[in-house]
């Protein structure tokens, strides 16, 4: 009995299991990704509530056995969304991945570590690498612009020039460039070296609370670059991104001979004298057409292959980068390599390399379009044949009717070519000898050289157009830095809830540079370039060569508490020693600490339907900045002269007066931040609010009286003042799907204010000297860069309106003025015109910054469309005294018919005048300043991926416009290369330099 | 409560329907009436003046309840002048001093305007006056354009008694010359020449019967006065002293190169140039001759060719004389000429020689880069030119050199001037960093009043041929700018000779 009992005990549990095998089922599927369609290897695959899990293969399929048909699957691997799936009873389940640009498990890159994003209390901005090699630049910061809230870029213009970086304004007279970290290794504020297809992402620590760990150098933010690894269990790929294009820069439009000769003329006849006009060989020459090339070629190529084992990853690229000029003279190139490998030698051992050497090379670019644009244009650009002489250089036509100089022959002289050799390596080492403890040491090397070269051949084109000798001259320059890095970290999550995350580490860093440079002038030859060499120079030897050495030494912590994923707290100190500073302060400590509240997970939320994240973000830091000339703390002599009859008598004086007590400047950071989620994180916004403030700021202020001494040299620096940027920060993205149409659109709005609360407590700090005035007045307690001036009120348009511009008594104000003269307003109504009449007559800081990018697909199409734009700035346009003649230069088309006359008495520019005794155009006034505010479509792309059947390659086409198209009140070439040009306290005007050119592009992507 | 807050209310309502009543214009809230009363405006009814000179419209306002604006307004005089008395004054006022400028032009044609001044107070009430500007006043006095300065010298033969003195006298005045008067109040003798009402009067006058009594050796000085008389009856007076004496040793003699007597105070150097007094009666020029049979003649005054001029006697070209001279011709163009000549004698000798055998102390090729910028034996050359310099040697006017002279220079640009305006400057090299004197000519001081026009070298580098051919120092401290006044409104160029250092600063056009 009992065995029958057993066993239709057993029959029924035979039976029952049976049923729940039943109800059970095997799932398969291949994960892939979204963006290449490529399979994902290594994603996990569990059966939510379960330990029952996977993961994908090389061919990102995985299989499940005994799944519930009801069960739901979560598919999750770093760096991309999570996303779940019910099995519905299906065996079946294919899914694509998106990567995780803006979830919230994606890892963020903060100093000396990685977190969760979603666990970051501190402003840190994320770009990741396809977002910027969605543009072809020279420099990634370029492809920055609108995407990051809080940073404004000004590009360089020309080929190999460095795009000007603000994070949240600027506290400091000393710099204004962030900080670079190229895969833990501080790289200076400049990455022109970086291959852009190499970049994984970047991080942008925007608050001190984030850079305090970078402590010295991290007022002005710090910029973290990771560079492209591969991954463990990825077959080996290969990718070959490719992109051709045409620049185009606008042609300004100058006036042809005849309108050139009716100003020139009318300039001095409108002063009641007769013009010395020289018609000579008259002709019309199109200087702009003649010098200035109607596009230049830019072009990028990057092979690269990455993948990995269970014990090894890697990856590499070759990369080609090079920007033509628009001149005939001039580009920039480079050559750049990386190999970036791993070695996980046991479950303790890992060890690295990140390994980049590249080249560059580059002819100096010319920049001479002043003397294009005021260049005669009834100057031929050649002498008639019969003048000529043996030198070719000697055979171009000097300015028939003023003094500037041939631009053709300018350009013809150029011989200044520079390469350089470098290499970045970054060999490390990590051990994990007990679960959550990691040990690493790096040591980073970045070294570099660089041999320039330059001719300048023999000429004589003019006695104010000519040179005697030719000359050579070579410098070589050698930058050799190397940073070691040792961390230790500690990660444990106690009871399920206690998550800490503590880091202690020490850095050592050494800068060195030492330059040397020769020089000859009279080379047998101006036309062999095998001649130009400073042995075969036989006059004016010139030598001269320096080298420094600066060393840093910091001791850091930091310290990431959260309680169960909703409370944070992060605290972190650094104290770093800088050879820079005098003995007895060399040490700075900066501090910081941030907290946040993960909102959305407090219990009180679950039943909400509103919100899918809400966290509330606070974060105060202080961060240091040494980027002063070295050496300031010591007294140094100089030499001078004395002339007495003609006769120079040289001395020795005081050259430097140091300050023995000079230490850091601080900027302290408060900063709050909203994160919010709605709709299933289709929309998230970000708000926040900030405030950096500078302590002890390094300025060199006037001579002190107290030190006995006049001469300007005597200048001495000081930790003496103080600046502050207030603003904040407004970001919404908008991402969803329909079907096989993707798009997000994400716009970011920020704004904020720099004011100088002290320089030196004295006189106003006046800069950007122009016209024996200066046209910025930085003044304690007010906005930087202000452009400062009088107030022009128009042009006198008859003589009762110049006489009705006086005192009550009559007295002229402006007494040289005659009817189509500037009227410049007597502020203070004092009855006279003097210097207490200027004003702030302009910002050249942006009240607000907008930035639009969108992407969109349809199928094997996309589209992106990006957007930058400013609101409230001015700038200074000094260009528009091209509408004077003023020397005889050539003047924009179409001034003679917007010059004041009596016949044209509604014109925008005062009349034409060789003397402007009314000071028109060289008065520092509101006529220069304009609207700078501009919306400028940044890119405009158009890919197609081609359908392949094989699902390991893919192949994509596509078409974009850099800087298509802009929108914009202002006159100037470019306004938004004016409006960043100039340092700190002369920012925003316009000196026509080298404008952002439009790009046309043609790119390949191919990956197999 | 309820009936406090209804209390309140009703008092705001009542200040905003009536307490704003009390300002009844536009000018804005807190300025009550006083009297209620337009402004009292008292102006100079008539002023006269004349094309050129600016007239003052003076008056006075008062107004008890505050003066807010006055206005001025004659479109003929482009005047439309608003004084805003509330923008411009810290406090209200209710007497007001009006003294405005008017400006008349110095073509106005016009006779007679009508300016209206109107006063506005803070009521916005307003009282207008009319003011007559009558431009038919004369208000300025005659000039003498022309006249002797300093002194006159008569060459008389022995035994005479009686001489005349020819005058060349140019009067202007904006109204017309009426008369002018000459006299020599130790004589008694007076003359009147007629102006004939012209604005701008020359003449020629022989001065006759003029007596003396002469010592044998010795001679007699008077004074002369002259008195010029416009239609207005307004005047201006010059005098000189008249010597009478027989033929003196001149201590200066210039040389003139011009025909036109008024083209001798063109020059804002002075045209004629001071010839070196090498002996009793015996002056020496060198004359560089651009064109061929250049007329020349030597005078011992500046501004004319009377009372005594020298030149080629008509009887026999080859002597030298005063009395009806003829000007001495230079024949060959492109030389340098020598000219001696012996005033007692009465001989003259004429002696050239080529450009290429006159040597001047610039010290380097013009125009190459050859100037040692730093005075250390050359480490930097910098182009070497020179030219005017009114500031510093940064900012030079710079000469353009003579293609078939090299050592005549001229300004490549010309430079404007006004009348009165004080020209101040001396010769000197361009430098890049302003150093003094590296190649520079300036005025001896002992010359300055004699004849500013004649300059010496002072530079610091000098060419060596030139000190070696003899007789040559480099000037020093006995040396200085030029400072001399503008005699007209104009546009002029510089031309100098860097071998005789003759300068001259003449009009451009």
């Amino acid at each position: 009995m009992k065995r029958y009992i057993k066993h239709i005990m057993m029959t029924a549990c035979l039976s029952l299991s049976s049923l729940w095998v039943l109800a059970q089922t095997a799932v398969t599927g291949r994960v892939t990704s979204t963006t290449d369609n490529q399979p994902l290897v290594g994603v996990t695959v569990l059966v939510q509530g379960t330990n029952n899990g996977t993961t994908t293969n090389v061919d990102g399929t995985y299989q499940l056995q005994r799944v519930d048909k009801n069960a739901v699957l979560v598919f999750s691997m770093i760096g991309y969304s999570t996303e779940r799936r019910a099995v519905a009873n299906r065996t079946v389940i294919d899914i694509q991945l998106k990567e995780a640009s803006t979830t919230l498990d994606d890892v963020v890159v903060v100093g000396y570590g990685v977190v969760r994003k979603s666990d970051l209390t501190s402003s840190i901005a994320t770009v990741k690498g396809d977002e910027i090699t969605e543009m072809t630049t020279g420099n990634a910061m370029d492809a920055l612009q609108g995407k990051v809230l809080g940073v404004q870029v000004a590009s360089g213009g020309g080929p190999g020039t460095t795009p000007r970086v603000i994070i949240r304004g600027v506290t400091t007279s000393n710099g204004s460039n962030p900080l670079y970290v190229v895969d833990g290794m501080p790289v200076g504020d400049n990455i022109n070296f970086l291959n852009n297809d190499d970049i994984a992402s970047m991080e942008v620590l925007k608050d001190a609370s984030a850079a305090a760990i970078y402590g010295t150098r991290g007022s002005n933010g710090v910029i973290l670059i990771t560079t492209k690894k591969g991954r463990l269990n990825q077959p080996t790929q290969f990718t070959f991104t490719s992109s051709v294009g045409l620049q185009t820069i606008a042609d300004p439009g100058m006036a042809h001979a005849s309108e050139f000769e009716q100003v020139f003329k009318a300039r001095y006849q409108n002063d009641g004298a007769v013009a010395p006009w020289n018609a000579t060989n008259a002709t019309d020459t199109d200087w702009w057409n003649e010098t200035i090339k109607n596009f230049a070629i830019v072009q990028n190529y990057t092979l690269g292959f990455s993948g990995g084992s269970d014990k090894f990853v890697y990856s590499g690229s070759l990369g080609y980068f090079r920007n033509g000029s628009h001149y005939d003279y001039g580009y920039w190139d480079k050559i750049t390599a990386r190999i970036n490998a791993e070695w996980r030698f046991n479950r303790v051992v890992r060890l690295g390399v990140d390994f980049a050497p590249r080249t560059e090379s580059w002819d100096d670019t010319p920049n001479v379009f002043g003397n294009v644009m005021s260049m005669d244009p009834t100057t031929p650009i050649m002498r008639p044949e019969e003048e000529w002489t043996d030198n070719p250089y000697d055979n171009y036509a000097r300015s028939h009717n003023n003094e500037a100089w041939n631009p053709v022959a300018q350009v013809a002289r150029m011989n200044a070519h520079s390469r350089e050799y470098g290499v970045l390596a970054n060999p490390y080492l990590e051990l994990h000898p007990v679960d959550g403890l990691t040990l690493r040491t790096q040591f980073g090397i970045n070294a570099r050289f660089r041999r320039s070269d330059d001719f300048t051949p023999a000429f004589n084109m003019h006695a104010q157009e000519q040179q005697i000798n030719n000359s050579v001259s070579r410098e070589i320059t050698e930058w050799v830095d190397w940073n070691w890095t040792n961390t230790a970290t500690y990660m444990k999550t106690f009871n399920k809830k206690h998550n800490l995350n503590a880091m202690i580490g020490f850095t050592a860093e050494r800068f060195q540079t030492a330059n040397v440079k020769g020089g000859r002038e009279n080379v047998p030859s101006d036309t062999v370039e095998s001649l130009w060499e400073l042995d075969a120079g036989t006059m004016n030897q010139t030598n001269s060569g320096t080298s420094s050495v600066e060393t840093l030494v910091s001791y850091l912590a930091r310290v990431m508490y959260n309680y169960d994923n909703r409370y944070y707290v992060t605290a972190s100190v650094r104290a770093d020693g800088s050879s820079k500073f005098p003995e007895n302060n060399r040490y700075g400590i900066f501090p910081s600490a941030s907290v946040a509240w993960r909102i959305i997970g407090e219990k009180f939320m679950q039943d909400q339907r509103v919100f899918t994240n809400l966290k509330l973000r606070a974060g105060w830091g202080r961060v240091g900045n040494q980027a002063i000339p070295a050496g300031r703390d010591i007294t140094r002599l100089g030499t001078g002269s004395y002339v007495i009859g003609g006769v120079r008598y040289p001395f020795t004086t005081l050259g430097d007066m140091g300050n023995p007590d000079l230490f850091w400047e601080t900027v302290e950071d408060f900063n709050v931040g909203l994160d919010m989620g709605f709709l299933r994180d289709r929309l998230n916004v970000t708000f926040e609010l900030f405030q950096k403030k500078s302590h002890d700021m390094l300025y060199s202020r006037e001579n002190p009286l107290f030190s006995g001494y006049t001469d300007y040299n005597c200048n001495l620096w000081g930790n003496i003042g103080s600046m502050k940027a207030a603003g904040w920060e407004l970001s919404v993205n908008w991402a969803d799907r329909s079907k096989d149409f993707t798009y997000d659109i994400g716009l970011q709005l920020s704004s904020v204010k720099n004011t100088a609360v002290r320089f030196t407590g004295l006189n106003p700090i006046d800069a950007a000297s122009w016209h024996s005035s200066y046209i910025t007045r930085n003044e304690d307690g007010g906005e930087i860069s202000r452009f400062y001036g009088y107030v022009c009120d128009g042009i006198f348009q008859n003589w009762a309106e110049v006489y009705a511009h006086s005192d009550e008594h009559g007295n002229l104000l402006q007494p040289s003025a005659q009817p189509g003269d500037l009227r410049f307003r007597d502020l203070n109504n004092d009855g006279k015109l003097d210097t207490e009449d200027r004003t702030y007559i302009g910002n050249a800081f942006p009240d607000l910054m907008i930035g639009l990018n969108t992407h969109f697909t349809y199928r094997n199409f996309d589209l992106t469309a990006n957007f930058y734009g400013t609101l409230g700035n001015d700038i200074f346009n000094t260009t528009l005294e091209r509408y004077s003649g003023t020397g005889g230069s050539n003047v924009y088309a179409g001034t003679w018919n917007k010059t004041w006359r009596e016949d044209n008495t509604g014109a925008s520019f005062p009349r034409l005048t060789a003397a402007d005794n009314n000071g028109n155009y060289t008065t520092i006034s509101s006529f220069y300043v304009e609207d700078g505010s501009y919306f400028r479509c940044k890119l405009l792309q158009l890919g197609y991926s081609v359908p392949l059947k094989n699902s390991k390659y893919s192949l994509r086409f596509s078409v974009s416009v850099q800087n298509a198209f802009t929108i914009t009140g202002y006159s100037g070439m470019d306004p938004e290369r004016a409006m960043l040009a100039g340092d700190v306290l002369s920012t925003g005007i316009d000196w026509s330099e080298y404008p952002n050119p439009r790009t046309y592009l043609f790119g390949v992507d191919f990956k197999f | 409560m309820k009936g406090k807050r209804l209390l309140a209310f009703l008092w705001c309502s009542l200040f905003v329907l009536f307490g704003h009543s009390a300002c009844t214009e536009d000018d804005g809230p807190g300025y009550p009436d006083v009297d209620s009363a337009a402004p009292e405006l008292q102006v100079t009814e008539r002023i006269q003046t004349e094309p050129g000179r600016d007239v003052h419209v003076t008056g006075k306002v008062l107004d008890a309840d505050g003066i807010a604006r006055i206005s001025l307004s004659c479109p003929g005089l482009y005047v439309e002048k608003t004084i805003d008395l509330l923008a411009i004054k810290e406090e209200l006022l209710h007497e007001y001093d009006l003294d405005y400028l008017v400006r008349i032009d110095e073509n106005e044609i016009g006779e007679l305007y009508e300016l209206e001044v109107a006063a506005t107070d803070v009521g916005g009430r307003t009282t207008s006056r009319q003011v007559t500007i009558d431009l038919n006043g004369d208000f300025s006095d005659p000039v003498f354009a022309s006249v002797p300065s300093g002194s006159l010298a008569v060459i008389v033969k022995e035994g005479e008694t009686s001489t005349t003195l020819p005058l060349s006298l140019r009067v202007t005045d904006n109204r017309g010359v009426d008369r002018i008067e000459i006299s020599i109040p130790d004589i008694e003798l007076t003359r009147t020449v007629s102006g004939g009402g012209m604005q701008d009067f020359s003449t020629t006058v022989d001065l006759e019967d003029i007596t003396f009594n002469l010592t044998p050796g010795g001679n007699v000085t008077y004074k002369v006065l002259l008195t010029a008389y416009d239609l207005s009856g307004r005047t201006v007076e010059a005098s000189f002293n008249l010597t009478i004496s027989g033929l003196t040793d001149f201590e200066e003699m210039y040389l003139a190169d011009v025909m036109n007597e008024r083209d001798l105070t063109s020059d804002i150097l002075g045209v004629p140039m001071l010839c070196k007094h090498t002996g009793e009666y015996t002056y020496v020029a060198e004359y560089y001759n651009r064109t061929a049979n250049t007329a020349i003649c030597f005078i011992p005054q500046t501004t004319s060719f009377s009372p005594i001029m020298f030149g080629a006697d008509p009887a026999d070209k080859s002597k030298l004389t005063y009395e009806s001279p003829e000007r001495i011709l230079l024949p060959e163009a492109g030389v340098y000429y020598r000219i001696e000549i012996n005033t007692q004698n009465g001989t003259y000798s004429l002696e050239t020689f080529p450009v290429d055998e006159a040597i001047d102390p610039v010290p380097h090729a013009y125009g190459s880069i050859s100037l040692d910028t730093w005075g250390d034996g050359g480490s930097w050359l910098q182009e070497f030119y020179f030219g005017l310099m009114f500031d510093n040697p940064k900012e030079i006017n710079r000469f353009v050199q003579d293609e078939a002279n090299p050592h005549l220079y001229r300004l490549k640009e010309p430079i404007s001037f006004t009348a009165g305006d004080e020209v101040h400057f001396y010769i000197h090299n361009w430098h890049s960093d302003g150093w003094w004197d590296y190649c520079s000519w300036k005025v001896n001081k002992n010359y300055m009043s004699k004849d500013p026009s004649i300059f010496e070298y002072c530079g610091s580098h000098v060419n060596q041929a030139w000190l070696d051919a003899g007789n040559h120092t480099v000037g020093n401290d006995t040396h200085d700018w030029v400072t001399v006044p503008c005699p007209a409104t104009g546009s002029y160029t510089f031309e100098f000779d860097a071998y005789t250092g003759w300068g001259k600063f003449i009009p451009a056009n």
